[in-house]
């Protein structure tokens, strides 16, 4: 069935007790009645593919298609959840209902059509021989960069850091406060340095301009008990005393 | 308030601990020395090279050996020292809190010195995480307290005194070290040193810094890159050498957390690794508490235990232990050990600085 204008193509197959399509729809376009258990219909007369009911069905089970978009191809867009958004122009990967890819396809645009909703639709022009298959696209996974670690103990990276300082970090403290570089088991012993040269190659403050990140108590990791234990004890103040206390 | 009957409570056992317990106790002092690891001596049982300096510093004798002298002589004279016991806070009137065996014990004495020596710099870059990047103390505790060597082909960084020595070591006990990196232009430590791997034909990349460890799971290579002037590497010129381990030996930085704990006032300075307490001519740091050794700024074992023995003798004095025939000399005696210790090319600078520390925060107290 050809479609020569963007029209709404609702694949909702089982009777779920849902209606946002038609209660959202400003045309009056899709039906789904006073049984909200019914399979929405579109009618395609009315409909003006503005991609709302895409954004707004919980089950993301609505695309639009517009057949001989151009020579050869078709308009088809979804609506796509992930980060990171592919942008106008970049070419991605459309899938089928299965997640298999069938081929490639240029994104046309991207909107949002809710206001209050973070719902993206990719409209994208793809071959009109796969079109009718398309429902997605392969998700996009930034070649994540691998950071590199400063705080081994809190596994905050370099990126963070610089961030930080980018936000207006000045101090190990203030670093520590928001990152929590330093907060670990080995208590900035490891990172505080590489921090403190971080902070003076970004913002130009001389090193000894920069106070220590604060020391507290205990000055190594004990337990709760271990440090609760000496409450059971009298202060030592002898030798003796305390060969004694270590015996009993 | 402070009843106690013990003199001096010495947080460390490294030299500067042992050097100040031991004269303190000389003098009739109770002490009681603390240290959080199994064996003491600090690094000293780790040091199988000879040390430098002159016969009062027991030069030409090889650290571990100095290490069994202090232990010997701190038993003679009465010195308790408790091991596998972690000082994890110090609160007021000099109560200082321990931990061992998971109990925790509160300890008052009448003087602390505060010998927590150093902890060893990190560096980091792309795979530093990996197993096989270890640091140089590191490599040094297992191939000479645990005899065993950390890998077979061994790229250090750093060419301070420990990286060439601990790159000495290695060989020794059998693993091949592939070439040293040093990012500033000229070796950082001893030519002496640096000549005992030049002599094993060991590259030494002056200039150059390491960029990235390679390797799926654990280190099989590394690739070192030269720096530009900004100390930036010119990844244009990186190039790869195969290892599978990689050794930091990037510097020290004083282990001040509990120094600053008990109130002591950090002061900076770049030639002795950072911030550090300060405290005056007899390593007072405050009324009751001296700083010894590299906590104090970092420097080698043997000005630590010279240190350490000024820190023993003032809190002697401070007790009135010490005799005024004696506090005529001692004093004198131990200044000229330390300052020829630090004479010459590389130990003048750490005079100078550690003179400009001590001015320093001598303003900053007068300020408040």
């Amino acid at each position: 069935m050809s479609k020569d204008k963007l029209v709404a193509d609702i694949y909702c197959i089982e009777p779920i007790p849902c209606n946002p399509c038609e209660t959202s729809c400003p045309f009056g376009a899709i039906q789904v009645g006073d049984d909200i258990t019914n399979l929405p219909v579109v009618d395609e007369d009315l409909c003006r593919g503005c991609g709302i009911c895409l954004a707004i069905c919980p089950g993301l089970a609505i695309r639009l298609i517009q057949d001989g978009y151009k020579d050869g191809t078709s308009l088809v867009a979804f609506p796509y959840e992930y980060e990171p958004i592919p942008e106008k122009g970049q070419t991605v990967r459309v899938v089928d209902m299965q997640g298999n890819e069938l081929s490639d396809a240029t994104v046309i645009k991207i909107q949002k059509p809710l206001k209050d909703d973070p719902t993206r639709v990719v409209y994208v022009e793809v071959d009109s021989a796969v079109a009718a298959e398309v429902r997605s696209m392969k998700r996009i996974k930034e070649a994540a960069e691998e950071d590199i670690v400063i705080c081994r103990c809190e596994e905050i990276g370099m990126k963070e850091i610089l961030t930080a300082i980018e936000k207006g970090d000045r101090s190990l403290n203030a670093i520590k406060r928001r990152t929590r570089a330093g907060m670990g088991l080995c208590q900035g012993k490891t990172c505080s340095k590489m921090i403190s040269r971080m902070i003076c190659e970004q913002t130009g403050i001389a090193a000894q301009d920069l106070e220590p990140a604060s020391k507290r108590q205990p000055v190594n990791p004990i337990t709760l008990g271990t440090m609760a234990s000496t409450a059971d004890r009298p202060l030592i103040l002898d030798l003796d005393d305390l060969k004694r206390e270590l015996e009993s | 308030m402070n009843n106690s009957k013990i003199d001096l409570l010495v947080v460390g056992a490294g030299p500067a601990g042992l050097g100040a317990a031991i004269e303190a106790a000389k003098r009739g002092a109770k002490v009681l020395v603390v240290d959080e690891n199994a064996r003491p001596g600090g690094q000293l049982f780790k040091q199988i090279h000879k040390f430098f300096g002159s016969k009062e510093h027991m030069a030409g004798t090889r650290g571990f050996t100095i290490g069994e002298k202090l232990l010997q002589e701190a038993k003679e004279h009465g010195v308790m020292v408790m091991l596998n016991t972690l000082a994890w806070g110090i609160f007021k009137d000099n109560v200082v809190v321990v931990k061992k065996d998971d109990q925790s014990y509160s300890i008052q004495a009448r003087k602390v010195v505060i010998a927590t020596g150093a902890t060893e710099n990190g560096l980091s870059f792309k795979g530093c995480t990996k197993p096989g990047v270890i640091t140089g103390g590191a490599a040094q505790t297992m191939v000479n307290i645990q005899r065993v060597t950390p890998g077979e082909r061994i790229l250090m960084v750093g060419t301070g005194n420990v990286g060439l020595i601990v790159s000495y070591q290695l060989m020794q006990a059998g693993a091949d070290v592939v070439g040293i990196v040093e990012a500033a232009p000229t070796v950082g430590g001893y030519d002496v040193h640096a000549n005992k791997v030049r002599k094993a034909g060991v590259p030494i990349y002056l200039g150059h810094t390491v960029v990235e460890a390679l390797g799926a799971n654990e280190v099989s290579g590394a690739v070192i890159a030269p720096v530009d002037c900004n100390f930036q590497p010119k990844k244009e010129e990186a190039f790869q050498v195969e290892c599978d381990t990689i050794c930091l030996a990037v510097g020290l930085s004083p282990r001040i957390d509990l120094a600053l704990n008990a109130g002591c006032e950090p002061i900076f300075s770049p030639v002795l690794g950072g911030h550090m307490p300060w405290h005056d001519q007899r390593m007072r740091s405050l009324t009751d508490v001296y700083v010894a050794g590299d906590v104090a700024g970092i420097e080698e074992a043997s000005t630590a235990l010279e240190e350490g023995k000024l820190a023993g003798v003032a809190a002697a004095d401070d007790l009135g232990l010490l005799g005024s025939e004696e506090r005529d000399t001692i004093y004198q005696e131990i200044e000229s050990r330390l300052n020829k210790l630090r004479s010459g090319l590389y130990g003048d600078k750490r005079r100078v600085a550690k003179l400009e520390l001590m001015e320093k925060g001598c303003e900053n107290h007068e300020q408040r």
